[in-house]
């Protein structure tokens, strides 16, 4: 089972952890969290890299003991430019292969896969960035549910704002337990079904109804599993219809799994099948 | 059935025992009936049993449904019309026979049946071609429920004739007035200082101890979930939440400043994106009472909940 949670260290996260973290200090709570991220990674035989924007580069360079891990070669350093070129996210489809073809030449190194260290605020700190990074980190994460690829994204609590954050977080199994009053509910894959997993309200619906929208295709996508989801309010439960509706226009059968007794309710109220 | 263009005609029928509802409204169903005209009647079981005793073979034409539970919130009750009128096209002569207000309802119940009462003449003020009645017991309802169905129905049939009422008053004010303080304790919750998590929690859990099973209990907390989420999203973001007893109901009252002014909001099931509409048709689904009053000062909506 995937790793899932409101954590206080993403230390403890899986091949295919997927983390969203905040931090206010780059020399204290990134460097702490970016240290117990990596030292997983090493206990569990993966390569690790980081990649971020310069004065986060400059800590992963200067402070103990992550530049002894560079220094040693443990740690490898991708330009930004050359993951993100022109400082951008490319389409989610071309993204989501170049980290694939990555994490192949990890395995083809002898290693059980790779672990991404991001410093990634400036992709989703421009005005109008952060919906688009939101369906990127849904779109990637349905994919490494099925991947021996783990990532922490990490993104500075000034430089996005937090109804940015919170989506974004919102689309990561894992997430930063200082991030818990805005993060509502989370949207992850699993190997076998998209699970949504917390509370679902009025302020919150528009969010799903933005990470339901980021399918990447897979099989996945055609089962939800609503069994750790303990509330749903009506805006909601109307954003679970309008996917079900998105997917039978595609031709598929959308086959949810549990749910809490709001959504039963409503949507016998509503005369909608979810 | 040949369709008129009749206006909508919302009768009161006054009968003095069960005989006499029976000439009423068997005779008028009947006629709907020679007329192929469909008729949805609401009513309690036991007047339901003697109406179709009365009317051999009528299965097909006309549909009974039973009042104490549609109607057990009033403002269900024009959902619960609409739903009827909207199966059938647009131009088909139809009858109803609605009897929301009996003798032994609470008054705060009265209160409402009266606010629907006035409402179903906007409600429908479109749709030709259907007669709606509603039979009063003028031996047990006190005379200002018999007068109030005066003033909210334009047609009076008394002894088999239909006549306008002198009375009638086509304004409608359903949020006007306040409602009647409680006066055993009240709990107060401050909305914009709590998570809208721990509200329903709350909520739930005084329902609970109050002794509403389970999904009453879930039922209300969903529906002052909604009543809070308007406040939150549409009256300022700020509210206030007040819980009592009454009796064995649960009673939860949401204040805000936000003012309502369609007065059909939540009556009919509004559209997905209506701001107030949904929420509020919502809470009349699932509480068994609900009073909407709302003026210059703000808004409150009070939701009772019994414990079957």
């Amino acid at each position: 089972m995937r790793c899932q949670g409101l954590v206080d260290s993403p230390g403890n996260i899986g091949l295919n952890g997927h983390a969203c973290w905040s931090y206010d200090d780059l020399a204290g709570d990134f460097r702490d969290a970016a240290v117990a991220f990596l030292n997983e990674g090493l206990e569990l035989g993966q390569a690790l890299m980081f990649v971020g924007g310069p004065e986060a580069e400059e800590v992963v360079r200067s402070e103990e003991p992550l530049s002894a891990m560079v220094a040693d070669g443990t740690l490898s350093i991708a330009p930004f430019e050359a993951v993100y070129p022109g400082g951008e996210r490319m389409p989610n489809a071309d993204q989501w292969t170049a980290y694939a073809e990555a994490a192949a030449r990890a395995h083809q190194g002898g290693f059980t896969g790779l672990r991404v260290l991001a410093e990634v605020t400036s992709l989703a700190s421009p005005d109008g960035a952060w919906p688009g990074q939101a369906r990127w980190e849904s779109y990637a994460d349905r994919l490494m549910a099925d991947a021996t690829l783990a990532a922490l994204c990490c993104f500075e609590r000034k430089g996005v704002p937090s109804e940015g954050l919170a989506a974004i977080a919102s689309a990561h199994p894992v997430v930063d337990s200082r991030l818990d009053e805005l993060v509502p509910f989370r949207l992850y894959g699993r190997s076998d079904a998209l699970a949504l997993t917390g509370e679902v309200d009025a302020f919150s619906s528009n969010t799903l109804r933005h990470l339901l929208r980021a399918s990447s295709g897979s099989p996945v996508d055609r089962v939800l599993d609503l069994d750790d989801l303990t509330f749903i309010e009506h805006t909601g439960v109307q954003a679970l219809h309008e996917y079900a509706e998105a997917m039978r226009a595609q031709g598929f059968e959308l086959t949810i799994r549990g749910g809490p007794p709001s959504l039963h309710r409503l949507a016998d109220l509503l005369g909608v099948t979810v | 059935m040949t369709a008129s263009g009749a206006p909508f005609a919302h009768e009161a029928v006054f009968y003095d025992d069960l005989s006499g509802f029976l000439a009423d409204t068997v005779a008028f169903l009947r006629a709907g009936i020679d007329a192929a005209e469909p008729a949805l009647v609401a009513v309690a079981p036991a007047k339901a049993d003697a109406m179709r005793a009365a009317l051999p073979g009528s299965r097909d034409s006309v549909r009974f449904v039973d009042m104490t539970d549609v109607g057990r919130n009033p403002g269900r009750l024009i959902s619960a019309w609409a739903d009827f009128v909207d199966e059938l096209p647009a131009d088909q002569p139809l009858r109803g026979i609605g009897e929301p207000i009996w003798p032994g309802r609470r008054p705060d119940e009265i209160a409402e049946c009266q606010r629907h009462e006035e409402l179903l003449n906007l409600a429908f003020a479109d749709r030709t071609d259907f007669v709606l009645m509603c039979p009063y017991d003028r031996t047990h309802l006190d005379e200002h429920v018999l007068a109030g169905a005066c003033h909210s129905h334009p047609q009076l049939v008394q002894d088999g004739e239909t006549s306008p009422s002198g009375q009638y008053d086509a304004r409608v004010a359903p949020y006007a007035g306040t409602l009647v303080e409680p006066t055993g304790h009240v709990e107060v919750l401050d909305l914009a200082e709590h998570h809208l998590t721990d509200v329903r929690r709350w909520v739930s859990d005084a329902a609970l101890t109050a002794g509403l099973d389970p999904q009453r209990a879930a039922d209300l907390a969903l529906a002052v979930s909604e009543a809070a989420t308007n406040s939150l999203c549409h009256a300022g973001g700020h509210g206030e939440l007040r819980q009592w007893l009454d009796d064995d109901r649960v009673v939860c009252e949401v204040h805000d400043e936000g003012r309502i002014r369609d007065p059909l909001a939540g009556r009919f099931p509004a559209a997905w994106d209506a701001a107030h509409g949904r929420g509020l048709w919502l809470i009349h689904q699932l509480c068994d009472l609900v009073a909407i009053r709302s003026s210059e000062a703000g808004s409150v909506v009070r939701m009772q909940m019994g414990p079957c």
